[in-house]
């Protein structure tokens, strides 16, 4: 029987690898045409999905955070990525 | 995260205390999960002390108070960001028409606040399991990906 947390860090885990595919992806675009919206897309998806679990899963365990600055660490990194997309956008 | 205590162990219950037990408990496996427990932990931690104190089930390595409401500060603010965000998108989108724009107005939703909106509910307003409320966001998040994919293969 295959534990929950292992479940729950595979999904996240498949996350974050999409969500760095995705990101270069963008990252290309932008380097290819200059679009800064693809460039702050880029930017945001790396920040929502694949550096929340580097802190979770990698960090975290590795520097011994608590988790409460583990928690605030994801949550900065959401922000910065949705500061970034909005810049675009607005 | 968690260090459960040695059997028999018994301690007080301090606000600090249920949130730092609450981010333990939600271990690593989402993001905001873990923020909602801590929420629902603060409303737990300011009946127990009024009922006096309760014993210890675990210690934790929680963090300090002040960290765990500037990252409560900081999920709400993220919230707000993403809600933002996606309506900028949307009024994007219902401007131009254009398809993409549709697929990432509804990819960045489905990435940024169905997830937290999720997980901060089915945490706090029912008792589905931690891994089905986990699994659920998560297929948000891939699915928001798969649209913003698609958006960007577009252009």
């Amino acid at each position: 029987m295959i534990a929950t947390s292992t479940i729950t860090a595979v999904a996240s885990g498949v996350t974050a690898l999409l969500g760095l595919y995705v990101a270069a992806l963008a990252a290309r675009g932008y380097r290819t045409h200059g679009s800064r919206t693809m460039g702050a897309l880029a930017v945001g998806i790396v920040a929502i999905t694949t550096v929340p679990f580097l802190v979770a899963h990698v960090l975290g365990p590795a520097l011994a955070l608590s988790d409460g600055l583990s928690i605030l660490g994801i949550m900065l990194s959401h922000t910065i990525g949705l500061l970034a997309i909005y810049a675009t956008f607005r | 995260m968690i260090a459960h205590t040695s059997p028999g162990m018994t301690g007080h219950t301090t606000a600090a205390d249920a949130l730092a037990r609450a981010g333990a408990e939600t271990v690593m496996g989402g993001t905001s999960e873990q923020i909602a427990g801590a929420v629902h932990a603060m409303a737990t931690a300011a009946g127990s002390e009024a009922l006096g104190p309760l014993p210890a089930v675990s210690s934790t390595v929680g963090g300090s108070t002040v960290v765990a409401l500037a990252a409560i500060l900081t999920f709400f603010v993220a919230v707000g960001l993403s809600i933002v965000v996606t309506y900028q998108v949307v009024q994007g989108y219902r401007q131009t028409r254009a398809r993409p724009f549709l697929f990432l107005a509804v990819g960045i939703f489905l990435l940024a606040p169905a997830p937290m909106l999720l997980r901060f509910v089915l945490a706090n307003a029912t008792s589905v399991p931690f891994a089905v409320r986990s699994l659920t966001a998560a297929g948000a998040e891939l699915l928001g990906l798969l649209c913003i994919l698609y958006t960007v293969y577009q252009r």
